[in-house]
């Protein structure tokens, strides 16, 4: 691991870096507290703008994770959305993923150098972004033009069927499954994580579409998934002494305030608006990736760019990036206000 | 949007200065929490038990903040799976003893 010194290791923080911070953690956070996952993605190139180191940013963007999913999943938990046991068993699988994912990593990196193992990560992000955003958008689209009650994926239905030992019951889910086609969607969600570091966009999704949850179960499920690796991951960060803990409890400030509105967001709305916030957030965040392959592609010498343009895709992507969060966030919060509190409907009291 | 009943403004002012008092603290003493977390090792439990107390004091701050301000959650439905799949019948023959 690449160990810094001190003084390069943590920056001087300003007035319009701690305001920046603040403002993406919030909507970070309520698209978390949302969808689940996907608020992150967004602060890692976010600190680096700002002359983070690589690892620092990454490492105080993990810690700020932890906790956020850990408040997220307590305020769900009482609107009885989370599924703990369905978190569990998916966290420790994704555990596995994550070292599968990092072995992968550092294969390619052997293989082809920090170009290639880049290129792969954005590779990784296009492919598996426009493949189960679409999925996810389409099948959000036309919950929304049907209006009625969500229905479970009939792949999921065919896999509650078969009974192969040993067979899980999810209680909260509602679901029973045998533990074979949990292992997939855990480790897949780990292998994401450690890919693109967005292990929800794969692992929601996964919930809903092969094992048959709500898409406010997963949601609420997936934050679960993101305390349990998020808390491993920032350990293991902190051992290396590599968290900035002003950047993360900077990010804390605005996120905490975020992922409580985007829990209390999720009572508000018809549950396919949680799909078709995923699913927008994933189509435009592969977008973003995409205008950064040039750069990885000219690299390793497969493609002749200028270093004019590669600054101005940079630039673009990031761009992209930040769009996508505040696309999630306007649609969240213009249908909690289209959705407002029907006059019959009963308050909820909360702690 | 707006909230039924008393508001928690007593609990949102305690848990407010609590949180205030946490960052001012920070603030005062980020040279030491710098140098410390980045000792590692027997170290890292500082980083995480400050983000622990964070989400607590900040956590039920925010919280509050929303109840207060009257956006609070709609409904507590448990959300449910909209059609289960049945339970396979064991149609397998049974093996009986009789003594």
């Amino acid at each position: 691991m690449d160990m810094l010194s001190e003084a390069t290791r943590f920056i001087q923080l300003d007035a319009s870096g701690i305001i920046f911070l603040f403002i993406v953690g919030f909507i970070g956070g309520l698209v978390s507290g949302f969808i689940g996952s996907g608020g992150a993605f967004v602060l890692t190139p976010g600190m680096m703008s700002l002359g983070v180191p690589g690892t620092v940013a990454v490492a105080s963007n993990m810690c700020h994770k932890f906790p956020k999913a850990l408040v997220g999943s307590i305020k769900r938990y009482r609107y009885g959305q989370v599924d703990i046991k369905l978190g569990l068993y998916l966290a420790a699988f994704a555990g596995v993923g994550v070292q599968i994912g990092i072995k992968i990593q550092n294969f390619i990196l052997g293989l082809w150098g920090q170009a290639g193992s880049d290129l792969y990560v954005s590779v990784s992000f296009v492919v598996v972004l426009v493949v189960v955003g679409s999925i996810v958008m389409v099948d959000a689209i036309k919950s929304a033009r049907s209006c009625s009650e969500e229905q479970v994926c009939s792949l999921a239905l065919r896999l509650q069927k078969i009974e192969l030992w040993p067979m899980l019951t999810f209680k909260k889910a509602n679901l029973r499954i045998s533990m074979w086609f949990l292992l997939p969607v855990g480790l897949a969600t780990g292998l994401l994580a450690a890919t693109i570091a967005v292990g929800g966009f794969v692992g929601v999704p996964g919930m809903i579409y092969i094992l048959g949850a709500t898409s406010l179960v997963a949601s609420a499920t997936e934050l679960v998934i993101a305390f349990v690796m998020g808390l491993a991951g920032s350990i293991n960060w902190a051992m290396h002494g590599m968290i900035d803990i002003r950047l993360t409890l900077i990010i804390l400030a605005g996120s905490l305030l975020g992922v409580q509105l985007g829990a209390i967001g999720t009572t508000f709305v018809k549950e396919h608006m949680i799909k078709i916030v995923m699913g927008s957030i994933m189509l435009i965040v592969a977008l973003s990736r995409g205008f950064a392959m040039p750069k990885y592609l000219g690299k390793l010498g497969l493609m002749d760019v200028s270093e004019a343009t590669v600054a101005l895709l940079d630039k673009v992507s990031f761009a992209f990036m930040v769009f996508s969060l505040v696309v999630g966030a306007v649609i969240i919060l213009g249908s909690m206000i289209r959705a407002k509190r029907p006059a019959a409907a009963p308050v909820a009291q909360e702690a | 949007m707006h909230a039924k009943g008393k508001k928690p403004m007593g609990k949102l002012l305690l848990y407010g200065l609590g949180s205030v008092a946490l960052y001012a603290a920070v603030y005062q003493f980020q040279d030491i929490l710098l140098t410390t977390s980045a000792r590692g090792g027997a170290y890292t439990v500082l980083p995480i038990a400050t983000v622990f107390l964070f989400s607590w004091i900040h956590g039920t701050f925010a919280g509050t903040l929303w109840e207060v301000l009257g956006v609070t959650a709609v409904h507590k439905a448990p959300a449910k799976t909209a059609v289960q799949a049945p339970v396979r019948k064991d149609t397998r023959p049974r093996a009986t003893v009789n003594a």
